[in-house]
């Protein structure tokens, strides 16, 4: 606490840091799983391969993820980003896929009925009707990215990870602490603001 | 003391409103209980009272003479049969098993159990060589009601609860159900209180009628009693959809026959005036007006009913029931 | 690819021994918070704000990061494999907890009562009627804790509690991405391996507990 209350300079710029790893890893999770989503509940067959192969993906443990692209991406920003937002993409791609699916048929039919063309009845019945799930696959995805984030700073991201890595480095408690309240709460604001958004577009 | 149940002044309510008021009634041994009102009027609350799924706020219920409140509650459900709507069949075990759960949890031996299970399958019409071993799963809406109500006959119980058993079948299975029921109660002779929203229901299954409006007993009795003597304009109204139908049924044909006549009876002594009009309807068209003879079989005494008499009671059953 | 194989022939004593020790670090964080939670999960079904309190504080914890609790545990045990089974165990208790609790809450409702109903005791209700039903769902939860434990073993390397977290760290430290994809590789193998055995045993007892969907049908 002594340490946060001390050097807010220094948790200004790590917050920083950490938000722009992860809200970068899951932008391009969501720039991914959208189009991969949509084409997974579209194009029936490639549903089971995509989201078992992303489902794979996702049972790798974070160290050993960023173990494997440290060979090819290096030391560094991109290696975190790239590591996490391969986590988020199951979790983005999977909400999208049954969000779609979740649609009722007689809504797709009264679409159709009224004269829609496919691409109408998706744009404005289909994707609004999905959007909530959308969503809560953003936020889980925001959640969970923010917490493994803080493994990012060993290999060279930055972020709240150093102070904990410190902390553990020199055993001091204080440091770990500095690290992972904000991360924490961090995790938390997002979860609430995502949840907001979430519930209005229920509504 | 042949009050198989009696309610004393039952009263439930949740915060300040009351969903049972001072409700009172009694059913006798052996006799065939509906309890019947619309939608909201506390009639399952009533009944969940009876076995202390719900506890009620005051008030007194006797099971056999015995204060409810003072039996342990589990025991207590041990010794009334309990049927509901959504059936409640337990998906993992086999249909067997569901029917001998009661026992199970008493203790009694598998032996006993699975003789008893099986004997009551067979008596709601499963035979336990085809159904036993099957789950739940694997049976009709109807079959699965039938397990039902085998659960709740087994462990030879003094008293049966039955929360609209036949609301969730199509009306065809729902009327082969009533009459297997009819023939359960008249065969075991068990006590039976029956809640449904359905007059027709209520009129063919029940010897005893109670009428529930508002969380209060509005009238109670047999069948003839509530279409022929309604004790306020809500049960003349009430009851006024399916009247003219269920007065027919309730009515002798032969209080409007002259006695006399020779020859084979086309029907009981005992006939109701709807069965004189089924029976009619079954005729053919030139013949429908020729009269028709009620009498035992043995000839012994005989009524001749015309047709035009029979008119004469329908329209005296209607205009009665306006 | 040739000089990973070596380096597996070269360090077989090695690798075996950071397996056993990642193995038996994830089975006792895991095994320890299903102790924990399981327990938990009925108490939350038996007494249900107690569970609600559960649930809240289970979902607030799920967002400190599982490596922050691994640094926190330091201080309480220092360093090795306590702090790290303490790390283990306390991310082990929410997907435990709030699978069987949320299986044992959605039940039918209607099985409940039947059987309350037919006079059986609280306890009778949840041995012979609600546990067994919710226990697809509970194995989901342990599968859901499993597969994180062996992630989170992995970070256990960075207090000293060992696993195959070592050669990673090793392989960072050294730029040697040999010794990176030895840890690396074996970690992410355990990790599916779990989840399709646990997977299989869960989709075994939705078969088994349910068999008559899929036997004989209605006549």
């Amino acid at each position: 606490m002594d340490y946060i209350l001390g050097a807010p300079q220094v948790i200004l710029e790590l917050a920083l840091q950490h938000l722009a790893v992860s809200g970068g890893a899951v932008l391009i999770a969501l720039l991914l799983g959208l189009p991969l989503g949509i084409l997974a509940a579209k194009v029936r067959w490639l549903e089971l391969p995509v989201l078992t192969f992303a489902g794979l993906l996702y049972l790798i443990p974070s160290l050993a993820l960023f173990a494997f692209l440290i060979p090819t991406l290096g030391l560094g920003t991109q290696t975190a980003v790239v590591g996490l937002s391969i986590y988020s993409l199951l979790v983005i791609m999977r909400n999208v896929a049954i969000g779609l699916g979740s649609v009722p048929e007689p809504l797709r039919e009264a679409a159709r009925g009224i004269g829609m063309t496919a691409g109408q009845s998706f744009r404005l019945v289909e994707l609004p009707l999905a959007l909530p799930l959308i969503i809560a696959g953003v936020r889980i995805a925001t959640v969970m990215t923010i917490g493994i984030a803080s493994l990012a700073a060993y290999i060279g991201a930055g972020g709240f990870g150093v102070l904990i890595f410190r902390g553990i480095a020199t055993a001091d408690n204080d440091l770990i602490v500095a690290g992972a309240l904000p991360t924490a709460l961090m995790a938390l604001a997002c979860d609430a603001l995502l949840r907001r958004l979430e519930r209005r577009l229920r509504r | 003391m042949s009050d198989a149940l009696r309610l004393e002044a039952v009263t439930k309510s949740y915060g300040s409103t009351a969903v049972v008021k001072g409700a009172s009634f009694a059913v006798k041994t052996g006799q065939f209980c509906a309890i019947v009102g619309p939608s909201g009027c506390g009639k399952t609350t009533t009944l969940k009272m009876i076995n202390r799924i719900i506890e009620p706020t005051s008030g007194r219920i006797f099971i056999e003479g015995q204060d409810a409140a003072a039996i342990d509650p589990v025991q207590l459900r041990r010794r009334i049969g309990y049927v509901i709507q959504q059936v409640g069949l337990f998906p993992h075990m086999s249909v067997e098993d569901n029917v001998a759960a009661v026992l199970r949890i008493t203790g009694r031996p598998r032996e006993e159990r699975r003789r008893l299970a099986h004997a009551m399958l067979d008596l709601v019409g499963l035979p336990a060589s085809q159904y036993a071993r099957r789950r739940p799963s694997a049976l009709s809406g109807g079959q699965q009601q039938r397990v039902g109500v085998a659960r709740a006959l087994v462990a030879d119980p003094e008293l049966i609860l039955m929360d609209e058993p036949f609301a969730a079948v199509d009306p065809v299975v729902r009327k082969q159900l009533q009459d297997e029921l009819r023939r359960i109660q008249a065969e075991t002779g068990k006590t039976i209180v029956f809640v449904t929203h359905d007059l027709p229901e209520a009129f063919s299954l029940a010897s005893h009628i109670v009428i529930f409006k508002d969380g209060q007993v509005v009238q109670a009795g047999g069948p003839e009693e509530l279409l022929f003597a309604p004790a306020s304009p809500f049960v003349s109204d009430y009851l006024a959809e399916s009247r003219e139908l269920l007065g027919l049924r309730f009515m002798q044909a032969r209080g409007f026959a002259t006695p006399g006549g020779g020859g084979v009876p086309d029907l009981p002594g005992d006939a109701s005036v709807l069965d004189v009009v089924q029976a009619l309807a079954r005729r053919t068209v030139g013949d429908r007006l020729a009269p028709i003879l009620l009498g035992d079989a043995q000839g012994a005494q005989t009524w001749q009913l015309q047709p035009q008499d029979l008119v004469r009671a329908i329209v005296g059953a209607v205009a009665t029931s306006g | 690819m040739d000089a990973l194989i070596t380096f597996f022939a070269q360090n077989a004593e090695l690798l075996g021994k950071l397996v056993r020790q990642h193995l038996v670090l994830s089975a006792a964080g895991t095994g320890l918070g299903f102790c924990i939670a399981f327990p938990m999960a009925v108490a939350g079904s038996l007494l249900p704000r107690l569970g609600q309190g559960f649930a809240t504080v289970a979902n607030l914890a799920q967002t400190v990061p599982s490596f922050a609790v691994l640094g926190l545990a330091i201080p309480l045990l220092g360093i090795g494999f306590a702090p790290a089974l303490l790390a283990l165990t306390l991310r082990a208790l929410l997907p435990i907890f709030l699978n069987a609790y949320v299986g044992l809450r959605e039940l039918d409702p209607a099985l409940r009562e039947a059987a309350k109903g037919i006079g059986m005791t609280r306890w009778q209700s949840l041995v012979l009627v609600e546990l067994p039903l919710s226990l697809p769902a509970v194995v989901g939860g342990l599968r859901t804790a499993a597969v994180e434990s062996i992630g989170i073993a992995t970070l256990a390397a960075f207090i000293g509690g060992g696993g195959l977290g070592d050669l990673i760290l090793q392989g960072i430290a050294l730029r040697d991405t040999v010794r990176l994809l030895a840890g690396a590789l074996p970690a992410a193998g355990l990790a599916i391996l779990v989840e399709l055995t646990l997977a299989a045993l869960q989709a075994y007892l939705v078969r088994r507990t349910l068999r008559g969907s899929a036997g004989t049908p209605a006549p």
